[in-house]
Order: structure tokens, then C-alpha cells, then sequence
């Protein structure tokens, strides 16, 4: 009798053991999923200003249709990337294909503002003006917003990959989360200077 | 009843509560006991021998077992919740709602949220919606006013108008205030903990049962099926056992929790003086065939948390954590409730009559400086006045669309914060050190210009809402992120070395609503649990005080001292300005923070004698005020106060 009990002790311990892991790795869950909720709202705000940016740019940008176009392309296409992830950001796949189509955009932005040097009646088009600079602000942003959810992404996907953790979050469904990265060499961050 | 007697009141109901759980503990064991017994006496005394129920051995072992497995239920569930509101609201399937939310109704909800916040003078709680819910109910979870968390259903959300919606936010934020949420998270734990024994009743029935269903049935003549009808029985009676245990939990359970419902729809009605919006939204509950049910797994563990009923059940007067919804109606609003108003409730009437002669005069503040006597900010602290509210809703107006817009998103949030530290220590955007924009970050410095030209133009009264509706935001930083947004707060503190008072606020706020959340750091211990050991400490709040004042130093001090006089040691004196500084001060607040209840009562009561010696309560003594605030833990409704001179 008193080896049984001391079994089901054991079992009990094992079992309050697994759930404590479970419910860590949802709260480490959760917490990403909040700060990508961060960057969604800061994403579609971006979406809805490059049309807007574009309307502008058509009437001076007269013989640059094709880079126009592929802005307009590349925003829709990372839309509609934005639109398979706003649930559920843990899936690895749906946010790579994020990560591929912003920086896609990032690129075609690029090029536009690269582009609109050569037309300074444009740079001093006051809605250009503003459309650009609201733009920057949305994009300094969603990368702020992008460094917290990386930030949070880690530290689940360390958790997740713990010794006996592992074993728990395999048979619970935890896929590993990828991180929302956006590689394009003229986002880089300014440098940091500390002191 | 004031903020701290109600938080002492909490205490008590949980020393209540701890003898309710031993009793209940106690019982299971002897229970488990009685069972073993009879078991092991059939098993294995079935010729008739003396049947003895006496054997403190094995009484030992049940009691330390039993106890073990309860214990560990209860530890493992309140450790679970130490993380505060935020961990409940998870656990109930709740999603955060984010600060710059584009959703009207998510909108409409943080607003109404922000407003009840500004005019208590807490920061921001988080909020939570539970997306799957589509019935009426909501609630308010954490350990203290800091770590608190509120949430409301999509139910809510969406077919309750605005003033419902402040009426069922207002009853939150009364459990808030009256220390109901601890006591809540505790009481979970003991349930969880009798929970394990009915879990453990079933895990052994099931085990035993589908393991060997065949060795059960084609030994039956033999001893090992005997066994395993044994324990099978002996799983059911663990089910049985667990149960009425489980009961017994419910029981204190709707007990505690129907008197507090009533305290909060009263104090709800007065936060918001409209009786109508609160028993608008009960009267919508009421009218769903489901009420206010939420269909999480963990409802029922939960339900004293809620606005309304979480669940049904066929023994509803005996488990119901809450008075029949027409019982609430008729006490806030006699006409509603179509009936005559027969029985008026005890509880709602005595809160009334301490609540509604303080009232009116709170609005006072708002009227006109000269009203403002010390009992009446005493009697306010804790609560809402209905005038507060408007008073915060009316500043929220005020507030440029850009800055309440920025308040809401974390870079602009921080960036925010050094905007208005700027502009309260009288820098202009021209004149930001290069130090600064080397550490802060391009984009950081370029929401601080841009944000800068709309607080160039500001009041400074805007300054501590706006920090107050930056918390989640913030919260919404990483580690990393929120490590590098201090160490530039810290340096810029360092750097300015001018005694501003808005800087120590902010500084103060931040701090303490903040560090808490990034790291696990633990309250301090009660070291005070009277005056003598704190006469220094008096000497340089006060002092402090004294001099934010402004003409009448020696007035405002010596005001201060007199409802503590017979309290202090002897020595405490107005210290000369350079000796009672903002380190001075910090240092002061740190030690003045870990007093007991009845003595931070004392020394608020003090605080507030000493800021309204002059009939007048300054912007700079409204800051410090509010940094106490943060450090003492008691929120003081005084942050919506207009610098009108």
C-alpha cells in the first residue's frame, strides 16, 4: 500500500512537473505572439501608406511605371504574407514567407526613393514629403517592434530547446518559432555608441 | 472604511480563509483515513477479527501524504499566478490588447480604461479581452493595483454601450482598490489544491480500470482482481472525497465573494455617478439565457473572479458566487428592477453612507482650489469621484492626438518619456546633448524632436497621465530593449542634477511599475510597524514637501506633523533645502515604503496634511505626490489636478 502511495506521489510530482513546462512554454507563447500583434498594427499602417506614396509619385515618376509597379506588387504580396500570419505567428513557414516579402518590398522601396533623387520636383512635393517621412517613422517602428518580438521568439525558442523541456514541447506541439528578420542593406540599425 | 482598512479587511478574510483550509484539509484526512481502513480491514480481516480504527502510524503516514499532495496543488497554483493579473488573464485564454489597437471597440475599452486609471491614480492595468467568449462578464486579477490585469469578453465588447462598458470597468477597478484580487488568487490555490485529490481519485480509477480491464474480469476469483476492484473502489471514494471537498471550497468560495459583489456595483455606481450604465449592462446579462457564462476549462476555478456568473449549476442559491443579477439591479437602481425595492442590502447601504458624505466634496478639488480639505483627499484615496472621471476625460481631450497616439506604441512611448522630461527640465529640441543621440538611437531621437514640437505647447498637467497611459506600452519592450530605455533614463537623470520634481515622478513610476514587471524582484519586507524608527525619513518627506509647497514652508511642515505629532520620535524637524534633495528623498521613500498598512495610513495622512496647509496644491506637489503614490502603494486621486496657476 505505502509503495503505491509513494508511486502516485511520484506520478504526481511528474505530472505537476510536465504541466509547470507546459504552461511556461505557453507564457513564453503568448508573449511573442503579443509583440507580434506590435508589429501587425505598424505593418498594415504601412501598407495602407504606399498606395498613397505611389498616387503621389505617378504624376512626376511618369517614365518609372515599372518601379511603381513593383512596389504596388511587392505591397500586395506582403499583405497578403501579413494576412497568413496575423493569427499565428509560432508557424515557422508563414513567417519566412513574411520575412521574404518585406524585405522584397524594403527593396523595391528602395530602389523608388533611389529613383526619386533624380526628380527633385517630387522631393519638394509637400505629400511626398509627408508620406515619406510618416513612412520612416512607421518603419523605425515595426523595426523596434521587430526586435522585441525577435527578442521574445529567443528566449522561447531557448526555453523550448532545454533538456527535458524539449521532449515536453515536441509532444506538446511546440514547433520551434522563426525569428522576423528583414535583410536589406539600407535598414541596417544606426550604430550604437555607449559609453 | 478607507483604502487601507480595506486592505487590512483582505487580510483578515484570508486568515478566514486559511482556517476554512485547514478545516477542509483536515477533514479529507480522516476521510482517506476511514476509507484505508475499511479497505485493508476487508481485504485482509474478512474472518471476523477485532476491527480496530486506531493506528496512529498509519494516521501519520495519511496526514503526511494527503497533506503533501494538497499543499503541493496549492503551492504549484499560486506560484503559477505569482507572475499577477497578466498570468490569470493568460490562463483564461485572454489576448492582450494592444495600446495602439485600431479596433473601435478595443479602443473604446482602453480608453475608458485610461480615464478610470488618471482620475484614481494608478498606471495603467493591463487589458485583456477573452476572444472566444461570447456572453457578457469580465474581470480584474493581480496581486496588487501594480501587477493588476482586467478583462472583458468579446461579449462585452461588443453589445454593451459606453457608459455599461465604465460601469463594469468601474466595478473592477473597485476590486482593485479594496485588495479583493490577492485574496482571489489565493483562493484559487486552495481549490486547486482539494481539486488534486478528486484528479487523483480519477487518474487512479481510470489507470487501474483501462489497464487491465481483462485481468479485472477473468480473475475475478483470484486475489489480484480483488485488488484491482479494491483500488478501484478506493479511486472512486478519492473522487467522492474530492468532491465534497471541492463543495466545502465553493462554499467559502460564493460566501466570501457575494458580500464583495455588492461593495464593488456600490463603489461602481459612485466612481461613476451613473447608476444607469451598470445596471444597463447587468440588465443585458440578465436578459441572455446564459447569463454571463465563459466556456473556459478554467471558469469554475475562477468564478469570484468574475463580473457576473461564470457557470451555472442546479445548486445555484448554495454555490452562486454572485447575488442574483435583479438583487443587484434593485440595490443600485430600484426602478429598474420593476419591482418595489422590499429588502434594501446591508452591505450597500453601509458603503453608501461612508462613501457619499466625502462625495461631494471631492469634486471639489475640481472646483476650485479652496475646497480641498486633507480628510476629504483621504477619504478619496482608493476610490473614484464621479467628477475625477470627467476631470481625466476632459485632460485625456486636452492631450494632442499625436502624444496620446504615441503613449500608445513602445518606441514612441519611450521616446515620449525623454520628450517630457525635456521639456518639464525646460530643454528645447535645439538644445539635446549630444550624449543623448548617440546612445538613444536615430530613431528614438527622431520621435523625440517630432514628439517635442507637441509638447512644446503643453501643459503640464498633461505630463503625468501621459506617463501613466505609456505603462503598457512599454511593458510591450523586450529585456534588452528596456535595459538600454533605463540606462538612458538613469543618465539623464544623473546629467540634468537639477532637483526636478516631475523627473523623480517619472523616474519613481517608472521604476517601480516597471522593474517589477522586466525582473523577478520581490516586495521589500515590513521592517516599520511604527513611526519611532522613521523619524529621519519623516523629517526629509516633509521637509521635501514643505518646500514644494511654495510661500508657506514652516506652515505647510508644521501641518504636516500635527495628525502624526503623537506618533514621532523626538528631532523631526524642517531639514534646510540642500539636505532633503531628491536622493535624500529617494532614499527617504525607499525606507518609508517598507512600513506596515497602518503606518503608511499615517504617513499619507501626513503627506496630504502638509500639501493642503495652503489651500493649494501645486503642480510640483501633485508630481511628488504621485511618486509617493507609486512608492507607498496607495493610489491618491490627485493626478488630475490642473495647474490653473
Amino acid at each position: 500500500m505505502i509503495a503505491l502511495i509513494v508511486v502516485l506521489v511520484i506520478i504526481l510530482i511528474l505530472i505537476g512537473w510536465s504541466v509547470g513546462i507546459y504552461n511556461k512554454l505557453v507564457s513564453y507563447r503568448n508573449r511573442f505572439k503579443n509583440a507580434f500583434s506590435q508589429i501587425d498594427v505598424q505593418l498594415k499602417r504601412r501598407y495602407d501608406l504606399i498606395p498613397n506614396l505611389v498616387e503621389v509619385a505617378k504624376n512626376y515618376m511618369k517614365h518609372e511605371r515599372d518601379t511603381l509597379e513593383a512596389v504596388i506588387q511587392a505591397r500586395n504580396q506582403a499583405q497578403q504574407a501579413e494576412k497568413n500570419v496575423a493569427g499565428q505567428p509560432e508557424n515557422a513557414e508563414a513567417m519566412s514567407n513574411l520575412a521574404g516579402a518585406e524585405s522584397q518590398l524594403s527593396g523595391a522601396l528602395g530602389r523608388l526613393f533611389a529613383l526619386s533623387e533624380n526628380y527633385p520636383d517630387l522631393k519638394a512635393n509637400q505629400n511626398m514629403m509627408q508620406l515619406s517621412e510618416e513612412l520612416t517613422s512607421t518603419e523605425n517602428k515595426v523595426a523596434f517592434a521587430r526586435q522585441a518580438f525577435n527578442d521574445a521568439v529567443m528566449n522561447y525558442n531557448i526555453y523550448r530547446e532545454k533538456f527535458p523541456n524539449m521532449i515536453f514541447a515536441n509532444a506538446f506541439g511546440f514547433s520551434e518559432a522563426r525569428q522576423f528578420t528583414v535583410d536589406s542593406p539600407d535598414q541596417r540599425e544606426a550604430p550604437k555608441v555607449s559609453f | 472604511m478607507d483604502f487601507f482598512e480595506a486592505q487590512d479587511r483582505a487580510k483578515k478574510n484570508t486568515k478566514k480563509l486559511v482556517f476554512y483550509y485547514a478545516l477542509a484539509v483536515t477533514g479529507i484526512i480522516i476521510s482517506i483515513y476511514i476509507v484505508t481502513l475499511i479497505f485493508f480491514n476487508s481485504q485482509f480481516n474478512v474472518e471476523g477479527g477485532e476491527v480496530s480504527f486506531w493506528y496512529p502510524g498509519w494516521l501519520l503516514t495519511v496526514s503526511i501524504i494527503v497533506g503533501l499532495i494538497i499543499a503541493s496543488g496549492t503551492l504549484y497554483r499560486v506560484s503559477q499566478l505569482r507572475k499577477g493579473g497578466s498570468a490569470v488573464a493568460e490562463m483564461l485564454g485572454g489576448r492582450k490588447i494592444n495600446p495602439s489597437t485600431t479596433d473601435t471597440g478595443e479602443q473604446r475599452l482602453m480608453n475608458v480604461v485610461e480615464e478610470m486609471s488618471i482620475a484614481s491614480g494608478i498606471s495603467v492595468p493591463d487589458v485583456y479581452v477573452l476572444d472566444k467568449e461570447e456572453n457578457i462578464n469580465a474581470f480584474a486579477a493581480g496581486f496588487s493595483p501594480n501587477d493588476a490585469a482586467i478583462g472583458v469578453t468579446r461579449g462585452t465588447l461588443e453589445q454593451l454601450n459606453r457608459d455599461e462598458l465604465q460601469g463594469v470597468i468601474a466595478h473592477e477597478f473597485s476590486h482593485i482598490f479594496n485588495g479583493d484580487m490577492r485574496f482571489n488568487i489565493r483562493l484559487i490555490g486552495v481549490l486547486n489544491g482539494i481539486l488534486i485529490i478528486h484528479i487523483l481519485g480519477m487518474l487512479i480509477t481510470r489507470s487501474v480500470a483501462f489497464s487491465g480491464p481483462g485481468r479485472v474480469s477473468s480473475n475475478r476469483n483470484g486475489k489480484g482482481g480483488n485488488g484491482a476492484i479494491a483500488i478501484i473502489l478506493f479511486g472512486i471514494s478519492l473522487i467522492v472525497i474530492g468532491y465534497i471537498g471541492m463543495l466545502f471550497g465553493r462554499m467559502i468560495q460564493s460566501a466570501i465573494s457575494r458580500q464583495r459583489e455588492y461593495l464593488a456595483d456600490a463603489a461602481a455606481v459612485q466612481f461613476t455617478r451613473n447608476p444607469d450604465g451598470l445596471a444597463g449592462a447587468l440588465n443585458k446579462i440578465g436578459r441572455k439565457s446564459e447569463g454571463g457564462e465563459i466556456n473556459d476549462g478554467h471558469a469554475m476555478e475562477m468564478s469570484h473572479l468574475f463580473f457576473a456568473s461564470s457557470f451555472q449549476s442546479a445548486l445555484n442559491k448554495l454555490f452562486a458566487t454572485h447575488p442574483p443579477l435583479e438583487d443587484r439591479i434593485k440595490a443600485i437602481k430600484p426602478s429598474l428592477a420593476g419591482s418595489k425595492p422590499k429588502r434594501k442590502i446591508a452591505g450597500y447601504q453601509k458603503v453608501m453612507k461612508s462613501r457619499t458624505g466625502s462625495e461631494e466634496n471631492i469634486g471639489g478639488i475640481f472646483a476650485g482650489h479652496d475646497a480641498i480639505t486633507p480628510e476629504v483627499i483621504l477619504g478619496a484615496i482608493g476610490t473614484i469621484g464621479g467628477k475625477q472621471v470627467q476631470a481625466a476625460s476632459h485632460i485625456m481631450k486636452e492631450i494632442p492626438v499625436p502624444l496620446k497616439d504615441a503613449a500608445h506604441e513602445p518606441l514612441s512611448a519611450q521616446a515620449l518619456m525623454f520628450a517630457v522630461m525635456f521639456e518639464a527640465i525646460g530643454k528645447r529640441s535645439s538644445e539635446i546633448p549630444m550624449w543623448f543621440n548617440e546612445l538613444a538611437g536615430t530613431s528614438t531621437v527622431t520621435e523625440v524632436s517630432r514628439l517635442m514640437a507637441h509638447t512644446k505647447h503643453g501643459n503640464r498637467s498633461w505630463f503625468i497621465p501621459l506617463v501613466e497611459i505609456s505603462m503598457p506600452s512599454l511593458k510591450n519592450m523586450s529585456e534588452v530593449q528596456y535595459r538600454q530605455f533605463r540606462e538612458v533614463l538613469n543618465k539623464l537623470a544623473m546629467q540634468t542634477k537639477s532637483d526636478n520634481l516631475f523627473l523623480f515622478a517619472l523616474d519613481k513610476m517608472v521604476s517601480h511599475h516597471l522593474d517589477s514587471f522586466f525582473s523577478e524582484k520581490r516586495k521589500p519586507k515590513i521592517r516599520h510597524h511604527h513611526l519611532k524608527t522613521l523619524g529621519h525619513e519623516l523629517s526629509v518627506l516633509l521637509s521635501a514637501l514643505a518646500y514644494a509647497s511654495g510661500n508657506e514652508t514652516e506652515k505647510a511642515f508644521s501641518n504636516g506633523i500635527k495628525p502624526i505629532d503623537k506618533f514621532i520620535p523626538e528631532g523631526v524637524k524642517l531639514l534646510p533645502e540642500g539636505k532633503c534633495g531628491i536622493l535624500a528623498l529617494d532614499k527617504a521613500l525607499n525606507e518609508l515604503s517598507a512600513s506596515a498598512n497602518p503606518v503608511k495610513k499615517y504617513i499619507i495622512s501626513s503627506v496630504i496634511h502638509c500639501i493642503t496647509a495652503d489651500k493649494i496644491v501645486t503642480m510640483d506637489e501633485a508630481e511628488l505626490t504621485r511618486a509617493i503614490t507609486e512608492v507607498l502603494g496607495a493610489p491618491i486621486p490627485i493626478g488630475v489636478i490642473r495647474s490653473g496657476r
